[in-house]
């Protein structure tokens, strides 16, 4: 080990060894917060993941039927519809309220509203553009 | 918790807003940025007035900050009382007093928007440390205009991902507040360090 290092070493071995407590205690704070920095940076590298995804953020109660209506890109009428409510008038109540006011509960407002959704959304087709492949006991191609 | 508080801004509009933001300036635990963020898209839809939610969310974080400022302030003497007997001696409580001077504005004005959790903490020590209010109060309200316009706008654009929006803004507010204490905690350190080493070479010469 060279001569210099070897006096760099000794001299922080001092240093550590004048530490007290409260020297300890920032020490401590100072790794707690790192550590805790990076867990924070990794969970918001996933929520970034995430938030590039399709979203399909689940119908809450604070949501209005024009919220839905926007959101989801379902007509305002469709949810009305589905709500049994009176199609064509404007209604900013949340869908919390809405389900309170017509004595149901709100599980059941939400599984009608998703499920207008769904009804108006165009069905997903597979990401991949390759043709069909045939199932194995289909009929091979005519010689 | 969120959708009951999210649910009253939704039904009672801008001034439900208001008192929430009042609240958690001034450190109750309300999730701030979902309510600004889910404000915007409830602006996008028409629900609500985008005016009345920009007043209204202002002027609401404006005043949890000046209650916080003013606890700190009242209390004042008391925490400098203590802080001074914890750091062994006056001169440190008055180095820390400069810094603040020095760099509040900064201070104040980053942590309304975008350190959101070190706020509420930011307001309490500006006030012990008798920051000028004047300067407190202007740095404050263009910080929280900043952090209402961009989160309210940022709803607007993403009316169909607020929740995740939400999680990715908290979760990068609360690494950056965690990366400021930690970097003023290994500034303590290397300060700490280096008292020691000059004590050391005071005491070999």
């Amino acid at each position: 080990m060279p001569q210099g290092q070897t006096v760099s070493m000794s001299r922080w071995m001092l240093v550590l060894r004048r530490f007290r407590a409260r020297h300890y205690v920032v020490l401590a704070a100072l790794v707690f917060f790192t550590v805790f920095a990076t867990m924070q940076a990794a969970r918001a590298f996933g929520h970034a993941r995430g938030f590039r995804a399709p979203p399909d953020q689940p119908v809450s109660e604070w949501m209005t039927i024009g919220h839905v209506s926007r959101a989801y890109r379902v007509p305002p009428n469709v949810l009305e519809r589905a709500l049994g409510l009176p199609e064509g008038q404007p209604d900013r109540r949340p869908l919390g309220a809405i389900a309170r006011d017509s004595g149901r509960s709100f599980a059941e407002v939400q599984s009608a509203v998703t499920a207008a959704i769904e009804a108006h959304r165009p069905p997903r087709t597979p990401s991949s553009t390759a043709a069909p492949t045939p199932p194995p006991d289909a009929p091979g191609p005519p010689p | 918790m969120s959708d009951a508080v999210l649910e009253l801004v939704s039904a009672y509009g801008a001034p439900a807003l208001f008192l929430a933001l009042v609240a958690g300036s001034m450190g109750i635990p309300l999730p701030g940025t979902l309510l600004l963020l889910g404000a915007g898209s409830l602006v996008s839809s028409e629900d609500l007035d985008l005016w009345e939610v920009l007043i209204f969310g202002t002027a609401g974080a404006t005043i949890g900050d000046q209650v916080g400022y003013f606890l700190g302030r009242l209390g004042g003497a008391r925490v400098m009382a203590w802080l001074t007997q914890l750091t062994h001696g006056e001169n440190r409580v008055g180095r820390a007093q400069g810094a603040v001077e020095r760099w509040g504005a900064g201070a104040v004005f980053i942590t309304r928007w975008l350190i959101g959790p070190l706020g509420p903490w930011v307001n309490l020590s500006a006030g012990s440390l008798a920051y000028p209010w004047p300067r407190f109060l202007f740095w404050g309200v263009l910080g929280e205009a900043v952090w209402v316009v961009l989160y309210v706008s940022l709803g607007r654009l993403f009316a169909d991902r607020v929740q995740v929006l939400a999680d990715l803004v908290g979760s990068i507010g609360w690494a950056l507040a965690s990366l400021a204490i930690a970097g003023g905690l290994g500034w303590l350190l290397v300060h700490y360090i280096r008292e020691l080493l000059h004590d050391r070479n005071t005491a070999h010469a």
